[in-house]
């Protein structure tokens, strides 16, 4: 529906997405033509072509939108790209390498190179793993002389599952970027492409990325010149709330439960079947960070349908107590039909933040579609979510209608969706409704949201200087109930010296003719910094999570001890504010 | 005097307090990693935040600028309504290195910058800061997806089977749906198979970002597979964009479904369901017509398929009218020419125009046969450049074609220029050929013999001048008479494969477009010139109006002139503009970062190039069509793709098309930019409902308005079947349709012969009709006979309309010239009221 923007006010909408992790990829060849490599064939550790030509940065990293996105190499004499290929063979054996210098085109085979024939597969295994989230894909940056053609990406996951990419590129001949040719002699030629290809990880969120393969040339008269690889990780979420939702409907069986269809106020299915935790919450990963209703004749779920029409009307409520596994309408039940939106207003409205998601449980007897609608203080969206019939999943199950004897194990649906691109929205309220399926019913069961929380006012981070050396830096949200990061950097490496100042007055007291710096931290605790072997510490305080925290301002500085004439060094002090 | 001085103090002290508007939030581009379509960039602010209670968003600033060099490049300043918070590029202009262009480079980095103005009128508070955010575009060969935020309901979405009806889908336990959803599986449009006809929708609310979207069917569970046909969804945008996803035919098993990423043309790519990030490897299905104008107002359409190879195009300058007359021909690579009629028929003019069985590789020896084409003005006979095999090896020929039948078939031939001994072959051959002045221009290739092009003695290399009988035109810069030679023949030389060309009257210069080996040339042709190639790069860069570097591959150049069919139809501002069609690489599929376009130059009276080459048409599809024969005809510029684009067995494939891009878009009957289905859905007025504004219905002559008062009559409470009675005898139908609200109410059908003016008052209102001493409306007031005044008074119908007539015997000829007004009022009889009086219909006596 046509909505002005005006009415979506989206003030808050931050900017900012999860940020590309450049790949260091395993090089195994000095292709690119750097400064100083040209001209010079023979050079026994220095540049040599993939096939007859290559990328030519002697005037540096060309200024190109795609390149500036990787991590290429700027520097001469160190091997610069994955070669998939067979420098001997490449274009018909053409450019093989001389046994012996010469000073023609072809030069000899390099003393990085132990063995011309790369065509197996090239792999990197990653320093550290990388989380695969919703929004994870894996960019590569590649060219292909001779003809172009394809090969396979492959990425490997700690769980030992893979997923495999073919990517294919043109000719490299006649694209954007300067190119050399002349084979190792590199002399200015005409321009070369670089193709990128983006690669879909999305559907293996929850793994962990070890490694990066490639392999299977289509095109053996080719080299493959691979540069980079960008991989968009899963954003790690700060905080997770539990949504304690408007359960409409006791519709699973806990102890207690069973054999009782006409009890007043005591379980009803949603149709003829109800899951079975007489036996306690399954311990199952699928349910893992729910909790889920754990005790009897409670309302524990959000119920989506009629139960009077559910298969035809064959599972209407009893009038009157008879025994039957058809029970009479139950006391917690004042209309049957919740065919209607089922809304859950927010105790705590949660700020959405880079990391944000939402995880739905939920279940269908005869199955259906039916929206969610996350409603936030400017705007909504709304997702569609599908589920197959329960019957026949692995969770124990109950049937005969109201009574709940045992029955045939049923299914539950896990469904994550992606609020990282609503970050800075607070979201207001969760309605389920607009079910498909006029027989059937659906159990929503829990819903969980990763975010902050919100306040009234904004927050933020201001810088008040007073600094000497180590740099400080704090990284937002800066939110109710989400940790507040202060990141040092340029610490002298390892100092068992080296303490954060925090506190909750902020003035200036200048060190005056003592010492150079200011400091800011007024009446502070002092937290003793980890300070890693590249000079690197971090200060985290819990998020608190009382609304009384909004507006609350923190100020931390770094300072140190060092031998010498200037014995104290400080970093400029950042004031942080609680706020959305 | 002094409270107005006191006022207009306190008003000043309240302005000189104004504080500036703060600066924008930008909401859109939203995600700096994502690679932007530089064809439609979405520019979003949240909302105008002031510090001052009170004051209101006046306007916006929006900037793009490039980032290296830093430069503005496109400005739309002080938008107002709702582009104040949510811009595109068509809201701006283009300016400095982007002069010209409509839409941003490929793979550059931009800079976007935004401010707000409130409504204080301060002119030195009024704006409030920049704010700025950095994008990128991505690849031109790279495929963008749909971005949507919202689908409006006004007008509704559709999704009909191609050419046919409404999908209606099934009910089921659960039902099939189809739904419209963001990668982020945000909902836009959901469809439920229902009991009832028609389907159960849900339109949520418009998203807070635009996402690239995907389209899900869902089987349920009907009893049966779910069958579809291929089919169109069609929805808008809040901002009237209007979008047309292609669905393929679909089978699917109960319980089973099928995603679809689309991309931003309606094309659709399969989804996995589970993955959430647009991938457009797998075409699902594709663009009929993959070709996309860069200019606003125009438009492409096919008018001819069935073409093999499609080179050159020609028209006759003198076609006849009937639609089975023959328009224009086409040469096709491997021996033929096709003529096409007015009405798009497409017949073989001439075949057999090779003496051998052409075949060979693409690129390679394939590319080679029959090429350029022109027909003579006077006799209609048209030329043909093509090669001859002798002894194994092919040489260029003219060969001269007769039609004794109207211009359908060719009758006869004959060679007027034999070139033996000139090898050629491989795309270096003889191409161009046009008419200028009873003159035949032709242009050679080198025939990969780059020395040729230097040697005044070989015809190759060279734009050739002759005479339409082939003997060479005596005023040629190297004629020396004595028995024809090639140095007799040249008009130009030093030119390597100079295929394109074509003649500019707003300076009297022939131009000419050629493929170096890396480097494409653009150049003017002056007679004795040599342009020197040498088989360097480096040559192809004299005279050069424009080089291409990296080579585009341009194949035809055309001008758009009005000493050519008028100027094809474009705008004034179009004429005498060079357009070239640039193949790019050879049998290449999908779009491209060089080739498989259209661009245009601008040229100033002298030939100097002003500007270009800027994108006028490009391609768009998956297939392998490009663009290669290209002319001006009498209705737009008409191209051809070259080869075959889908389902195609090679790049000889049969399946070539003609296509024509001309002015004015169908679908913007006013021309002011908006799809007319928006306009109407937003409340411009369709009395009639036939999705055509009622302005335009009158403007294009498919609905009269006789009483002048800018409705169509058929929407006026009063609707005469027509505009004159003949006083032979004749009969008038009425349709009177007060509305439903008067449904059952008495009617009465007046007239007046003495006009409209002053009117008469009849039960408290005024009808548009004279009656005093005005015979007709006391006649027509108490109906005298009804055969003559059939129905002209009665009650309304239940939806409140009525018919009536006026059948009139043959009267006087003497009263021609006469003009009847005629007007009805509906009654209410229990208040003695006249409730509604219809407009006054003219009827004019004509003999």
């Amino acid at each position: 529906m046509l909505h002005h923007l005006a009415a979506l006010a989206l003030t808050g909408v931050a900017l900012f997405a999860q940020t590309p992790v450049q790949v260091p990829l395993n090089h195994n060849w000095n292709g690119i033509a750097h400064a100083g490599e040209t001209g010079v064939p023979d050079a026994p550790a220095g540049f040599r072509s993939i096939s007859d030509r290559a990328l030519d940065f002697t005037g540096g990293v060309p200024s190109d939108p795609l390149l500036a996105r990787y991590a290429v190499v700027a520097t001469p004499g160190v091997p610069d790209m994955v070669h998939l290929g067979n420098r001997n063979t490449v274009d018909g054996g053409n450019w093989a390498f001389d046994p012996a210098p010469d000073n023609d085109d072809r030069g000899i085979r390099p003393s990085w190179l132990p063995n011309p024939d790369q065509t197996g597969p090239q792999t990197t295994s990653l320093a550290t793993a990388l989380p695969i989230g919703l929004q994870s894909t894996a960019a590569v940056l590649f060219h292909v002389s001779n003809g172009g053609g394809s090969f396979d990406a492959t990425f490997v996951y700690q769980s030992g599952r893979s997923r495999t990419a073919t990517l294919t590129g043109p000719d490299w001949y006649g694209g954007a970027l300067p190119g050399r040719e002349r084979v190792d002699r590199a002399t200015a030629g005409n321009n070369l492409n670089l193709v990128e290809r983006v690669v879909d990880l999305s559907a293996d969120t929850g793994e962990l990325l070890v490694a990066i393969r490639f392999a299977n040339r289509s095109n053996g008269n080719a080299g493959y010149g691979i540069y980079g690889v960008n991989v968009i990780p899963a954003a790690t979420p700060k905080l997770v709330h539990e949504i304690a939702l408007r359960y409409n409907w006791n519709g699973i069986v806990h102890a207690g439960e069973d054999q009782l269809p006409d009890a007043p106020s005591g379980y009803r299915s949603i149709a003829s079947r109800g899951l079975d935790f007489r036996g306690g919450v399954p311990n199952d990963p699928l349910l893992a960070g729910f909790a889920l209703v754990d005790a009897p004749h409670q309302l524990d779920l959000v119920m989506l349908g009629n139960r009077n029409l559910v298969e035809g009307g064959a599972r209407a409520f009893d009038p009157l107590p008879d025994g039957d596994g058809l029970g009479v309408q139950p006391t917690w039940l004042p209309d049957p039909d919740l065919t209607g939106p089922q809304t859950t207003a927010l105790a705590a409205p949660i700020l959405l933040d880079a990391a944000s998601s939402a995880t739905v449980l939920y279940a269908s007897s005869g199955g259906g579609a039916f929206d969610v609608t996350f409603t936030f203080t400017t705007g909504a969206i709304t997702t569609t979510l599908v589920a197959p019939d329960w019957v026949g999943g692995s969770f124990l199950g109950c049937a005969d209608t109201d009574r709940a004897t045992a029955g045939l194990p049923l299914r539950i649906e896990r469904t994550t969706l992606d609020l990282a691109p609503l970050s800075g929205l607070v979201l207001q309220s969760i309605t389920f409704g607009n079910f498909s399926n006029p027989f059937g019913s659906c159990a929503i069961l829990a819903t969980n949201v990763a975010g902050c929380l919100a306040c009234p006012g904004t927050g933020g981070a201001v810088t008040h200087g007073g600094g000497t050396g180590p740099s400080l830096a704090a990284n937002g949200p800066f939110a109710l109930g989400c940790p507040l990061v202060w990141q040092l950097d340029g610490a002298t490496p390892q100092t068992p010296l080296g303490f954060f100042a925090i506190g909750l007055a902020q003035g200036a007291q200048p060190l005056g003719g003592l010492l150079p710096g200011t400091v800011h931290v007024l009446q502070p605790a002092l937290v003793a910094a980890a300070v890693d072997g590249l000079g690197r510490a971090s200060l985290t305080i819990p998020g608190p999570t009382g609304p009384g925290f909004c507006g609350l301002a923190l100020t931390s500085q770094y300072a140190e001890f060092v031998a010498g004439s200037c014995p104290l060094r400080l970093s400029d002090a950042i004031t942080v504010t609680i706020g959305n | 005097m002094r409270s107005l001085a006191t006022l207009f103090l306190s008003l000043s002290a309240a302005l000189a307090q104004n504080q500036p508007p703060a600066a924008p939030t930008i909401t859109e581009p939203s995600q700096p990693t994502r690679l932007l379509n530089p064809n439609d960039v979405h520019m979003e602010t949240a909302p105008f935040a002031d510090p001052d209670a009170g004051d209101q968003h006046a306007a916006t600033d929006w900037e793009i600028w490039t980032v290296a060099p830093s430069q503005r490049i496109w400005a739309a300043l002080g938008l107002t309504g709702v582009e104040k918070l949510h811009a595109h590029l068509g809201d701006g202009a283009f300016e400095n290195s982007h002069g010209g262009w409509n839409t941003l480079f490929a793979s550059t980095q931009y800079l976007l910058r935004v401010r707000h103005r409130d409504d204080s009128g301060v002119a030195a508070t009024q704006w409030s800061p920049w704010t700025s955010v950095a994008f990128a575009t991505g690849a031109a060969d790279t495929k963008s997806p749909l971005l949507l935020d919202d689908v409006t309901t006004n007008p509704p979405p559709t999704w009909a089977a191609t050419g046919g009806a409404a999908i209606d889908l099934p009910s089921g336990t659960p039902p099939p749906l189809l739904r419209l959803e963001t990668d982020s599986r945000w909902l836009l449009w959901r469809v439920d198979g229902d009991p009832a006809p028609g389907n159960r929708e849900t339109n949520p609310a418009q998203l807070p970002l635009h996402r690239p979207v995907r389209v899900v069917v869902d089987a349920g569970n009907s009893g049966a597979p779910l069958v579809l046909p291929a089919s169109e969804l069609t929805l808008h945008t809040g901002n009237c964009e209007r979008h047309v996803v292609r669905l393929p035919a679909l089978t699917l098993q109960p319980l089973q479904s099928r995603a679809f990423w689309i991309g931003a043309n309606g094309a659709t790519y399969d989804a996995n369901p589970t993955a959430y990030v647009p991938d457009f490897s797998t075409l699902a299905r594709g663009l009929d017509q993959p070709w996309v104008v860069r200019q606003a107002g125009f438009r492409v359409e096919t008018v001819a398929t069935g073409m093999t190879m499609p080179v050159a195009i020609a028209f006759l300058p003198n076609a006849g009218t009937g639609p089975g007359d023959a328009k224009y021909y086409v040469t096709e690579l491997y021996g033929s020419v096709r003529t096409v009629t007015n009405d798009g028929t497409v017949l073989w003019y001439a075949t057999g125009l090779l003496n051998y069985t052409p075949s060979g590789a693409f690129p390679g020896s394939g590319e080679q046969g029959v090429t350029g084409i022109a027909v003579d003005p006077a006799s209609g006979d048209v030329f043909v450049a093509h090669l001859w095999r002798t002894g194994g090896q092919n040489y260029p020929r003219i060969t001269r074609l007769r039609s004794t039948n109207g211009g359908l078939t060719a009758a006869s031939r004959q060679v007027i220029l034999d070139m033996p001994g000139e090898l050629q072959g491989q795309s270096h051959q003889i191409s161009n050929l046009e008419i200028v002045a009873g003159q035949l221009y032709c242009h050679m290739g080198d025939g990969f013999s780059y020395q040729t092009a230097q040697n005044l003695n070989s015809y190759r290399g060279k734009i050739l001048r002759l005479n339409l009988d082939g003997t060479p035109v005596a005023s040629n810069p190297f004629f020396n008479g004595g028995s024809a030679d090639a140095r007799d023949y040249v008009f130009a030389y030093g030119v390597r494969n100079p295929f394109g060309g074509a003649w500019r009257a707003a300076d009297g210069f022939r131009y000419c477009v050629e493929n170096g080996p890396s480097v494409d040339r653009f150049m003017r042709l002056v007679a004795g010139r040599n342009y020197g190639w040498d088989n360097t790069d480096l040559s192809m860069r004299n005279f050069a109006l424009w080089n291409w570097d990296p080579s585009s591959g341009p194949v035809h150049l055309a001008f758009v002139q009005s000493q050519t069919f008028g100027g094809s139809g474009f705008p004034a501002a179009w004429h005498d503009r060079a357009f070239v069609s640039e193949s790019g690489a050879t049998y290449a599929a999908g779009q491209q970062v060089i080739g498989k376009r259209i661009t245009w130059f601008e040229l100033d009276g002298n030939g100097n190039r002003v500007q270009g080459p800027i994108p006028f048409v490009e391609y768009v599809g998956d297939g392998y069509a490009t663009a290669v024969a290209m002319t001006a005809g009498p209705d737009g510029l008409y191209f051809s793709e070259f080869y075959r684009d889908m389902a195609t067995s090679g790049p000889t494939a049969p399946g070539g098309r003609i296509l024509r891009i001309a002015y004015g878009d169908p679908e913007d009957c006013n021309q002011n930019g908006q799809p007319d289905r928006c306009e109407i859905g937003r409340g411009a007025a369709d009395c009639n409902g036939n999705l055509v504004l009622d302005s335009c219905d009158l403007q294009r002559g498919t609905s009269h308005d006789f009483d002048g008062n800018q409705v169509p009559d058929e929407c006026d409470p009063l609707f005469a079947s027509q505009a004159t009675l003949s006083l032979g005898g004749d009969r008038v139908d009425f349709v009177l349709q007060p509305g439903g609200n008067h449904a059952g109410a008495p009617y009465l059908l007046l007239g007046s012969m003495t006009g409209t003016q002053p009117g008469t008052t009849l039960g408290g209102r005024t009808v548009p009709l004279n009656s005093l001493g005005d015979p007709w409306w006391s006649l027509t007031a108490t109906p005298f006979s009804p055969a003559i005044l059939q129905n002209t008074v009665g009650w309304l119908d239940a939806s409140g309309r009525a018919n009536a007539a006026i059948v009139i015997p043959p009267l006087p000829a003497s009263l021609a010239g006469l003009r009847f007004h005629h007007a009805f009022v509906v009654w209410d009889a229990t208040r003695q009221q006249t409730t509604f009086v219809s407009n006054a219909v003219p009827l004019d006596l004509t003999l």
